[in-house]
């Protein structure tokens, strides 16, 4: 049976529609990214817009932060059952929520919600979310609130409220919500520009209607859901049936607490239990349960709808997320979630990506789809003060989206390729930031090494070095990771982890000395100075001879490297993806230091060295 | 099949998990092929100069898993220190 004969619309009008209303939400999105005064949004592209059936199901997901599809998506269900007579919904109202207990992924991402009415009824909803620079709370940038007990002490959740009624922007809430914020004027700029995303998708969709008429366009937003469950279950039943599991560890405030993920998929159906993961932390690394299902949904799209509508509605039915209260991966009230991002919805990504990319493997139709790991963990940098300009400034600093991507069965993964739950986010420009914030980049690169070593290799990570700029210092820095020891990204069939994240300081350097003699320096070992190695979380401030060093996680190697080709790792070494010392010790690569050419009989004795040295050091389990 | 590097088939009326580059089998699919590997445990710096390139890690541990036929790596991952093998694949049937 196909799918058209189950749904009140024709093929051709389905296709046209739905590429519509994609575009309508791309649309929505650019506008989002012209209004917005934020690097957050318009530079680093950490929001996401959506369109959503009338019961709040998102059916269109826009191509920014993936895990946005499940914040839009619960906080309108709530909205749409628990506001349905008090407050009531009309037409031109519009919702703000960041509460993570409600489905907004931390604090900082708020959501801006808004129906979509036709002669009464209620046809759609549409929704935005931008990461906020500051909403409040014991800690610059929301964020980190380091040793606070609960939620409580991290910025306040707010619980829907309807900011536009009718059209109009209701000032009490407006300053409700701004007064909060230690910037609000970015704040305000930002809920601007969510307002004139929602006002975006409803135009176009009215405008549609009047073209197609209403039953039409919802027979359209209800066909991409059933079009892309029936695709999915389709994809399921191709794949083997099985259990594959992954142990991944957060940690935070000196304590480790390992995440468990047990998927078994059968039939058209997969179960992601994630029983005999850590119980919560007081606060800050936790993610509610819409934080483990988003995280697992970004996962899913990724590695199996890569070729079908992204509606985390229509996969729903098809998928169960099992985690227990009370859990890192499961928040029980008041525990506190405000860097659940970084955390406990970045391990349910890494656990089912893992899983899922060794389901793959286990199919030889899907084999040219395996990828190993993305961007294993992240490190958080945070900048507040006064800028070069006499001006208050603050904000995350978001290069950490720019790790490595995992390699596939068949290439190398993508260099500096982004992270998984985004296939559009971006390093914002480097003289942006050196515009907006009081400080230089001595070099902004990819990082040799930092892929994980394999037949084909992972994607490179990135690097760079800030020093403090025509200001006397940066008064308030935050770094932060929930992987100080272990942020790799995971390898598949014996191919190497990524290289992990790094952050480190030269006290008192002699930078400013190198300035005065024209001299740029091109590692962090160029540079005289204090070595200090950064505890997983810390505040502190930038002196105006401190230099700060910074790498993101690269990608998982694919395959035994001792099976990549020679001419490859040569290829890696001219291009600086990989060292000579590297590629002899992990590829058995053997590089003349002069001519930057392989030396074959070099190479086959060393690699035939290597692997002498397997059969003498491994042993029986 | 388990993945590129492990192939299944039916040998003595069951069926069981082999090396699909020398052949080597590592016992029935409804068991740990793990189990019947080769295992290497050592500092994560093994994985590469820049998994752990400030020398500051102290909980976790690069751990290996070879062919014992031809010495083929098939798992190279970052634990914690004592954790258990972990049963990563297995296959229904």
């Amino acid at each position: 049976m196909s799918i058209f004969d189950k749904i009140n619309i024709d093929p051709v009008t389905f296709e046209i529609l739905r590429h519509r209303l994609f575009a309508i939400n791309d649309e929505a999105a650019a506008t989002l990214r012209l209004v917005s005064g934020s690097p957050v949004a318009n530079e680093a592209f950490d929001f996401n817009t959506g369109i959503m059936d009338a019961d709040g199901g998102v059916c269109v997901l826009g191509i920014y932060i993936g895990i946005h599809a499940i914040s839009i998506e619960d906080v309108t269900r709530y909205i749409a059952v628990e506001y349905k007579d008090n407050p009531g919904i009309g037409p031109d109202d519009m919702f703000i929520c960041n509460d993570p207990y409600l489905g907004a992924m931390h604090q900082s991402d708020v959501v801006l919600t808004a129906p979509i009415h036709y002669n009464g009824e209620l046809i759609a909803w549409t929704g935005a979310v931008i990461h906020q620079v500051d909403v409040g709370g014991s800690v610059r940038g929301s964020q980190c609130s380091l040793g606070a007990e609960s939620i409580f002490q991290e910025a306040p959740p707010m619980p829907p409220l309807k900011i536009i009624e009718k059209g109009v922007l209701r000032k009490d809430i407006k300053q409700e919500y701004l007064r909060r914020s230690r910037l609000p004027d970015v704040v305000e700029l930002d809920l601007r520009a969510k307002i004139a995303a929602n006002n975006t998708t409803k135009k176009r969709i009215l405008e549609t209607i009047k073209e197609y008429g209403a039953d039409t366009v919802k027979a359209a937003i209800a066909a991409i859901r059933e079009y892309t469950e029936m695709r999915f279950r389709e994809r399921l039943k191709e794949l083997p049936d099985g259990t594959w599991r992954h142990t991944y560890c957060l940690e935070y405030e000196n304590k480790v607490y390992p995440c468990h993920m047990s998927m078994e998929k059968s039939g058209d159906h997969l179960v992601f239990d994630l029983a005999g993961t850590a119980d919560q932390a007081p606060a800050v690394v936790n993610c509610t349960y819409a934080g483990a299902k988003a995280g697992i949904v970004v996962a899913l799209l990724q590695y199996l709808c890569y070729d079908m509508p992204w509606s985390p509605a229509g996969i729903e039915k098809a998928i169960e997320v099992k985690s227990k209260p009370g859990t890192i991966l499961s928040v029980r009230w008041p525990g506190g979630i405000s860097k659940s991002t970084t955390g406990g919805v970045q391990a349910s990504m890494q656990l089912a990506s893992v899983c899922l990319g060794k389901l793959l493997s286990s199919s030889k139709n899907y084999l040219d789809r395996v990828m190993a790991g993305w961007v294993g963990g992240f490190g958080t940098l945070e900048l507040f003060g006064t800028n070069q300009r006499d001006e208050p400034f603050g904000s995350v600093l978001l290069e950490s989206l720019v790790g490595g991507s995992g390699a596939t069965a068949f290439a190398d993964g993508v260099d500096t390729g982004g992270m998984l739950h985004s296939i559009s986010c971006c390093k914002a420009n480097a003289e942006t930031y050196e515009f907006r914030y009081p400080f230089i980049y001595i070099f902004s690169r990819q990082q040799t090494d930092s892929g994980g070593a394999g037949k084909y290799r992972g994607g490179m990570g990135y690097s760079s070095i800030y020093v403090p700029h025509k200001v006397e210092k940066i008064p308030w820095c935050l770094l932060l990771t929930f992987n100080p020891e272990n942020s790799e990204s995971s390898g598949l069939m014996g191919g190497y982890p990524g290289g992990g994240v790094v952050f480190s300081f030269k006290r008192n350097s002699d930078i400013l000395d190198s300035f005065k003699k024209g001299v740029m320096p091109g590692e962090m070992t160029e540079i005289q100075g204090k070595l200090e190695k950064v505890p997983p979380q810390l505040i502190t401030e930038i002196g105006p001879r401190d230099v700060l060093f910074r790498q993101t996680a690269g990608g998982g190697g694919y395959g035994d490297p001792l099976e990549r080709d020679p001419e490859m790792v040569q290829d890696d070494v001219l291009n600086g993806a990989v060292s000579i010392k590297a590629a002899k010790q992990l590829f058995g690569v053997v590089i003349d230091g002069k001519t930057l050419k392989v030396k074959a009989k070099a190479t086959d004795n060393q690699r035939v060295k290597i692997k002498a040295v397997r059969a003498k050091e491994f042993h029986p389990v | 099949m388990l993945n590129e590097y492990l192939g299944t088939k039916t040998q003595d009326k069951r069926k069981v998990v082999y090396c699909s580059s020398c052949g080597h089998v590592f016992g029935p699919i409804s068991g740990n092929y793990k189990l019947h590997a080769l295992i290497s445990e050592g500092p994560i710096s093994r994985a590469g100069p820049q998994t752990d390139p400030l020398n500051k890690n102290k909980k976790y541990v690069f751990r290996q898993f070879c062919c014992p036929g031809c010495y083929r790596l098939l798992e190279s991952e970052i634990v914690l220190r004592g954790s258990p093998v972990e049963w990563d694949i297995k296959l229904a049937g």
